[in-house]
């Protein structure tokens, strides 16, 4: 007999994300990804002056405020043919890429470890055993029996208090849970010093950003002084030296840490490497810009069909009609009225809400296309586009990571692991790795020009008369996001965004292909459909964030996930 | 790391507004924020931050504080659109971690990992305003802006509980 299994909503951080599952045989057979909030951007920015529009935009969602003022400017910049000075994209670039940093390093330990982790099981392990598996693993300087030791007590209080509640999860016990006692206490180790490091680097992006808490200094046309007279001036050489400092503390704690617990979780949990596949299309833009026009990158990106690297096409420059010309989104499968498949610049917002029906419309999220088919985004995306491109810091850290996997598993772990919902994962330590070697490559590029004399760090635009047209992209932490503008006589006068979660998370296309969550579910085992741990391990593998809205307080009683087996 | 007793003569406060201001009077806690900054001077010890929508990035600002006040919009059945609630998050611990709605999953995780990195400031409360339209658009409806300056004289009686007086903006 075949059973509905409802997870509602299902992501930990913004968003209403509902998936819907048909489980037969202890096996996934058909999936339903459904958005279940409506987001009003393309509305408001209707009419308003370009020059603003990324301080809306950033505003579209919580954890993606900038990657969402960073994509507005660059399409606006695009529809005016604009060049930005050396300075501001060197500036940018830096706050991209700290940003990045951060959201890899959050979503592994805070947002998704506790999937494969299990906390309860940490306090019966061996906390010498732990280190000493910790210390074969690492040379990281706090891998220590005492660190260990203080973290298992810790640990011990929580329990005694009945506060585990906090870590947000509750699937200890599971049958999914695979890990020994000494392995998930050296997760959860690492999972409380997490908490101290991704601090130090979102104070780098609120130093370079003049964030407070949101950023302050982009403009169309460069980087300015802040809006905020709160804050204090952008950029001196003091502020540099501390922003140096602080890719100094992290860059361990990426490559001695988070980097090998990935490789680690991933060779114990070798079965997750044939999971989780879907839509093996794989779409990336280049990030990283080191050019005043957007053609020179330090990350390469493109497009790969049907996980052939050997097809892969480079995207060169901000201005590639290859990007311009193949992005579509339909809207057979989702609330808006009509039915077509459109081009962002020419697709109108008009919701017709009608309710679920997994065969007509389920969702509010639309349903992007790349050359026709439905396509991946995501850290996958982009380390499976720079491999093929021959990037090379990439390549070595994606044989890095098989070769410590497969030396734990005691078998050799190709590539293709990666098309998975555990290769999810360990793409995304590999890029949180190439991003933060980076880092200095992008410091050195600022100070160097700086001290050629160059203080450029704003072209002022100017709008014509008439109608222009942009687009402007970002490999985000979730994936490629695209922002479309058509400016007439200075006003918008359509915006759409096209984010990675709409990619990722969208319904069923045109051609009732599903989307990438659709595709990744289907062949998932389920050990218990009231405990669908298994359906969450491959949705957050993703990293699902719907860009949207609502946080409002409910007063009355509801619970935070909504588990329906019928 | 740890929560220290300060030894400074002001008491720590941050007041932080949050919402969506693209969804209506859903962004009302960010406007309370925004009034409150054009009326008064931002007193010594008091932070006054526009939390928008964000989560986890908003930890560093919790930090040492004597009284978080967090303002949202709020529902619960029985309110009426503009009334102001004030809660008292110290005396119900639980109230974010055992009733989170898909509202307020990103601020209860904060609150949770504030927890957990022993960051939690000493007392929390509350301001909520019922709101009356959560549509997409940047404005508030009248009710809302009732309520922001009901909201307004709340956090202005908290403060003065603590010793902390208002300047009125001169220009």
């Amino acid at each position: 007999m075949a059973k509905r299994i409802t997870v509602d909503p299902i992501t930990r951080i913004e968003g209403h994300l509902r998936i819907d599952v048909e489980v037969d045989d202890g096996k996934i057979k058909k999936a339903w990804s459904s958005g279940q909030m409506w987001r009003g951007i393309e509305i408001i920015l209707k009419g308003r002056d370009p020059r603003e529009a990324w301080l809306f935009t950033q505003r579209i969602c919580g954890v993606c405020t900038t990657v969402h003022a960073i994509a507005s400017v660059r399409a606006v910049e695009n529809a005016l043919g604009l060049d930005i000075p050396l300075n501001a994209q060197y500036i940018r670039n830096l706050i991209v890429a700290a940003h990045a940093v951060f959201d890899h390093l959050v979503h592994f330990y805070h947002l998704s470890a506790l999937d494969w982790v299990d906390l309860v099981s940490a306090l019966s392990a061996d906390a010498k055993k732990t280190a000493k598996l910790a210390q074969q693993l690492s040379d990281w300087h706090r891998n220590s029996y005492n660190e260990i030791k203080g973290v298992q007590d810790r640990l011990r209080k929580f329990v005694a208090s009945g506060q585990l509640g906090v870590f947000g999860s509750g699937y200890w016990g599971h049958p999914a849970m695979k890990l020994s006692p000494e392995v998930n206490l050296l997760a959860v180790t690492h999972y409380f010093q997490a908490l101290e490091y991704q601090r130090e680097i979102n104070k780098m992006v609120a130093i370079l950003g003049s964030k407070n808490p949101h950023i302050q200094n982009l403009a169309v046309g460069g980087v300015a002084n802040p809006v905020d007279p709160n804050t204090p001036a952008p950029i001196t050489m003091e502020q540099l030296l501390h922003v140096k400092k602080l890719i100094d503390n992290i860059k361990d704690f990426i490559k001695k840490v988070y980097f090998v617990d990935v490789a680690a979780v991933g060779a114990f949990y070798a079965d997750w490497t044939k999971y989780g596949a879907g839509v093996l299309n794989y779409l990336s833009v280049p990030e990283l810009p080191m050019d005043e026009k957007g053609t020179k990158f330090l990350l390469p990106g493109g497009y790969i069909a049907d996980g052939d690297l050997s097809t892969f096409t480079q995207i060169k420059s901000f201005n590639d009609p290859f990007f311009r010309d193949n992005v579509k989104e339909s809207i057979k499968h989702s609330w808006y009225d009509g039915d077509w498949n459109r081009h962002p610049w020419v697709e109108e917002t008009k919701p017709d809400y009608s309710g679920f029906d997994e065969d007509e419309e389920y969702s509010w999220v639309k349903s992007p296309n790349f050359k026709d088919k439905p396509a991946q985004v995501g850290p996958l995306a982009n380390v499976l586009c720079m491999y093929a491109a021959g990037h090379k810091p990439t390549i070595e850290y994606v044989n890095k990571m098989l070769s410590i996997a497969s030396g734990i598993a005691g078998t050799k772990i190709g590539i293709d692991a990666l098309h998975s919902t555990i290769g999810r994962h360990a793409a995304r330590a590999v890029r949180a790795v190439v991003l933060t070697d980076t880092l200095d490559v992008l410091w050195n590029a600022l100070v160097e020009n700086i001290g050629k004399g160059d203080y450029d760090t704003f072209n002022p635009p100017k709008f014509p008369k008439g109608e222009i047209k942009g687009f402007g992209f970002h490999e985000a932490p979730r994936g490629v996001l695209s922002h479309w503008v058509v400016i007439r006589d200075g006003k918008i006068d359509n915006y759409q965004a096209v984010v990675p979660s709409t990619w990722n998370a969208g319904p069923r296309n045109h051609n009732d292909e599903p989307g990438p969550y659709e595709a990744a579910l289907v062949g998932n085992p389920i050990a218990q459909p009231e405990k669908p741990l298994e359906v969450i391990r491959t949705i957050h593998s993703f990293d699902p964030c719907l860009a949207c809205a609502i946080h409002l307080h409910d007063g009355d009683n509801s619970e935070l996930v909504k588990i329906r087996v019928l | 790391m740890e929560n220290q007793v300060l030894s400074s003569k002001s008491p720590q406060v941050l007041i932080l507004g949050v919402g969506n201001i693209l969804m209506g009077d859903e962004g009302i806690g960010v406007r309370v924020v925004e009034r409150f900054r054009e009326i008064y001077d931002t007193p010594e010890g008091v932070e006054v931050v526009d939390g928008g929508t964000l989560g986890f990035e908003l930890l560093g600002f919790l930090e040492n504080k004597d009284l978080v006040i967090i303002v949202d919009a709020f529902q619960k059945k029985g309110t009426h659109a503009g009334e102001v609630v004030l809660i008292d998050l110290d005396k119900e611990p639980n109230f974010y971690r055992d009733r989170i709605s898909p509202h307020q999953i990103g601020i209860s995780d904060l609150l949770n990992l504030a927890f957990v990195s022993n960051s939690m400031p000493n007392s929390i409360k509350l301001v909520g305003i019922v709101p009356y339209n959560i549509d997409p658009g940047l404005e508030l409806s009248k009710e809302a802006l009732e309520g922001v300056e009901k909201a307004i004289i709340v956090i202005k009686n908290l403060l003065t509980d603590l010793g902390i007086k208002l300047l009125t903006k001169t220009n």
